[in-house]
């Protein structure tokens, strides 16, 4: 065994052009896999990170009745005492941030047109401890100043005609279902990774909104944020374990994690995965067809040569287990190969990311595809794709040189 | 006795002096308002013509009423929305979508949307008789409007949970007709104007025939609304608002 895999290793240094031709093809192979599986694990990440940091955060919390008719937002169900909640949640465990919000239905004028509007009340303090919008504001964010301050999303801005430094009416039914419109100065502009955001959303601040929507104080939702522990997994786990804590703890509150708030989206995660799958089969199996031609090709290059060994007194069992050796070898060569290119790939992705603006706005899929894509490490697509190459190598070597050693010696001799 | 009866036919003369000149409060031009439009019931044909821009969309419906308005039933008679019926009972209202054979009450937020797609929300013809319950009403001025001497009302809200904060309306002195009413945010923001373009005398009765609901929010955004084949105090059945005759 030890003579023939030193031949065989022999074998491969000596026909250097054919041994890294035969590599090479794997190596492409393999580095596309592990290039896409990259991509499409990013692209699940970031709709995720948009999903918790732009909307759903980690846990909500409503009240019951609340949740019943959230499709409305209604400003008659507010959380009593939130003070209280707030405060013990902020001691639980890897809790990064708490914050109130206050959502409501109104709408936006210009005097010329109006435009249905999703209206957030952020509390300016916390808000930015759970949500991650500062960071996609253009202009200014909240200040002390008693003028009424808005921030639009960009493509609502855009929609009617107004640029950070006008003024623009805000109409909206108060916590006493009475009309108000009140006049507000635009001080930024949302551009998320959210198109839902950009197109739909305005924030304004408790300060403002407790006199012109009637507040009282009344808050309908607490966000909580919290600590991304080791990976996706163990932060379901985490977020899972606190909110089954403050189901038990607030029995008369609806206590949901994004996994619950974001079901359908997931799903469609889920099904997009099962999809990414299939395209990975595919290059896969473009990759092992490859491979196979590029092994089967060196073997048949050979069969003169396998000849000559079997002539020389060399057994079929040795002949196969010779050309085995050498598939390995290939294998190896080609798999590392492909695993330094798709790692190598992988580390500009991961840091640099594709700016997929520059590649047109997606923004009508509804869900956040723009913005820059960043790469995902997955250590368990590297090892399969190492321990694929190297099967795949194995199986193109055996089937063709267990036809070559069954050849007679003679017929192997003359074979052109 | 004489100077007892003197005295006696002095006091009422000047009460009855006093009376015809004695200035209406604000409340009591509501109620003459409520009374000149009293009717047990009302029959009539209506075109709703919703000004959006440029665009003009019309409506055409048939209408019963009973008891000032507290029970209505509404249908709508144009191509574009043929069959489709609004019941109102008091403040619940309840429409009836023939392409789906199904009753869909309206509640809480959806009150204060326009009443098919026109500035006229399902709200503004729900709270008419509630009016004087939940403002203050003050006399604030005299003006004339096309040449109708009107007093001016300032309706103020008395409770939080009405759907305009404060009001104005002119009121015809003679008539009691509220000839145009501003309808104000709680910012004090003008949200809505209404304007009675058009008035008919039927018996002792005057009532607004034609009227416009302007969108002060939108630019060109109005809706006119005008009654037609007006009938009072026929008998209307009873079970004709109800749930069951809606799906009819």
């Amino acid at each position: 065994m030890g003579t023939l895999s030193k031949i065989a290793w022999r074998n491969v240094r000596r026909n250097k052009r054919r041994t890294f031709l035969s590599a090479l093809v794997i190596a492409v192979g393999l580095g596309i896999y592990i290039m896409m599986n990259s991509v499409m694990s990013g692209m699940d990440r970031a709709n995720i990170d948009n999903l918790i940091e732009l909307s759903t955060s980690s846990i909500k919390i409503t009240t019951q009745e609340y949740n019943d008719e959230k499709e409305s937002l209604p400003l008659k169900y507010g959380i009593t005492t939130p003070e209280n909640v707030i405060s013990y949640i902020k001691k639980q465990d890897r809790v990064t941030g708490v914050t109130p919000r206050t959502q409501f239905l109104g709408q936006l004028s210009n005097w010329e047109d109006t435009m249905p509007v999703m209206g957030q009340v952020i509390n300016v303090e916390t808000d930015r401890t759970v949500f991650d919008l500062e960071k996609y504001i253009d202009g200014d964010y909240f200040s002390d100043s008693k003028e009424n301050e808005i921030i639009l999303g960009k493509d609502l801005a855009e929609e009617m005609g107004v640029n950070i430094g006008d003024y623009i009416t805000l109409y909206a039914l108060t916590k006493y279902e009475s009309r108000n419109a009140d006049e507000f100065i635009v001080i930024g502009t949302l551009n998320t990774t959210d198109p839902n955001i950009n197109s739909n959303v305005i924030l304004i601040s408790y300060e403002t909104a407790d006199e012109f929507l009637d507040l009282e104080n009344l808050i309908t939702e607490i966000d909580v944020a919290m600590e991304r522990r080791v990976n996706y997994e163990t932060f379901t786990q985490d977020v899972d374990k606190l909110a089954q804590h403050l189901k038990n703890k607030y029995p008369q509150l609806e206590i949901k994690t994004f996994m619950e708030l974001a079901s359908g989206f997931l799903k469609i995660t889920e099904q997009k995965q099962f999809f990414g799958s299939i395209l990975m089969l595919v290059i896969l199996a473009i990759a092992a067809v490859g491979i196979f031609n590029s092994v089967l090709m060196s073997v048949y290059e050979r069969i003169r040569e396998i000849g000559v060994l079997r002539a020389q007194g060399m057994k079929r069992n040795e002949i196969i287990k010779l050309f085995l050796w050498e598939g390995i070898y290939i294998g190896l060569i080609g798999s590392f190969m492909g695993v330094i290119l798709g790692c190598g790939v992988n580390i500009y992705l991961v840091i640099h990311g594709i700016p997929l603006e520059k590649f047109g706005k997606f923004s009508n899929v509804g869900i956040p595809y723009w913005g820059t894509l960043y790469g995902e490490w997955n250590i368990g697509a590297i090892v399969f794709a190492f321990i694929f190459g190297l099967i795949v190598a194995l199986a193109a070597s055996y089937i063709p040189s267990r036809m070559a050693a069954k050849l007679e010696v003679t017929k192997a001799l003359r074979f052109v | 006795m004489k100077k007892t009866i003197a005295i006696l036919i002095l006091l009422l003369l000047s009460n009855y002096l006093l009376g015809q000149n004695r200035v209406l409060t604000g409340i009591e031009i509501m109620q003459k308002i409520d009374e000149n439009e009293f009717y047990k019931t009302i029959q009539y044909t209506g075109k709703m013509t919703i000004h959006i821009d440029d665009q003009i969309r019309t409506k055409e419906l048939c209408a019963q009423a009973k008891s000032k308005g507290h029970k209505a039933l509404v249908e709508f008679i144009n191509p574009e929305d043929y069959g489709t019926k609004y019941l109102m009972l008091d403040d619940e209202l309840w429409i009836y979508f023939p392409s789906e054979e199904e009753v869909v009450k309206i509640s809480g937020h959806m009150l204060k949307e326009g009443m098919m797609g026109s500035d006229f929300s399902y709200e503004d013809a729900l709270e008419a008789n509630k009016i004087s319950e939940k403002y203050d009403v003050q006399i604030t001025g005299q003006d004339t409007l096309n040449g109708n001497p009107c007093w001016v009302l300032t309706l103020e809200a008395k409770v939080k949970d009405v759907p305009y904060y404060s009001r104005k309306m002119w009121v015809d002195k003679e008539r009691y007709i509220p000839w145009k009413e501003e309808m104000y945010a709680k910012s004090g923001r003008l949200l809505k104007e209404m304007n009675v373009l058009q008035i008919r005398k039927f018996g002792e009765r005057i009532f607004p025939v034609k009227s416009e609901m302007v969108n002060k929010l939108r630019r060109n955004s109005k809706t006119v609304f005008e009654l037609e084949d007006i009938a009072f105090d026929i008998d209307l059945p009873d079970d004709m608002f109800s749930l069951r005759y809606l799906q009819r």
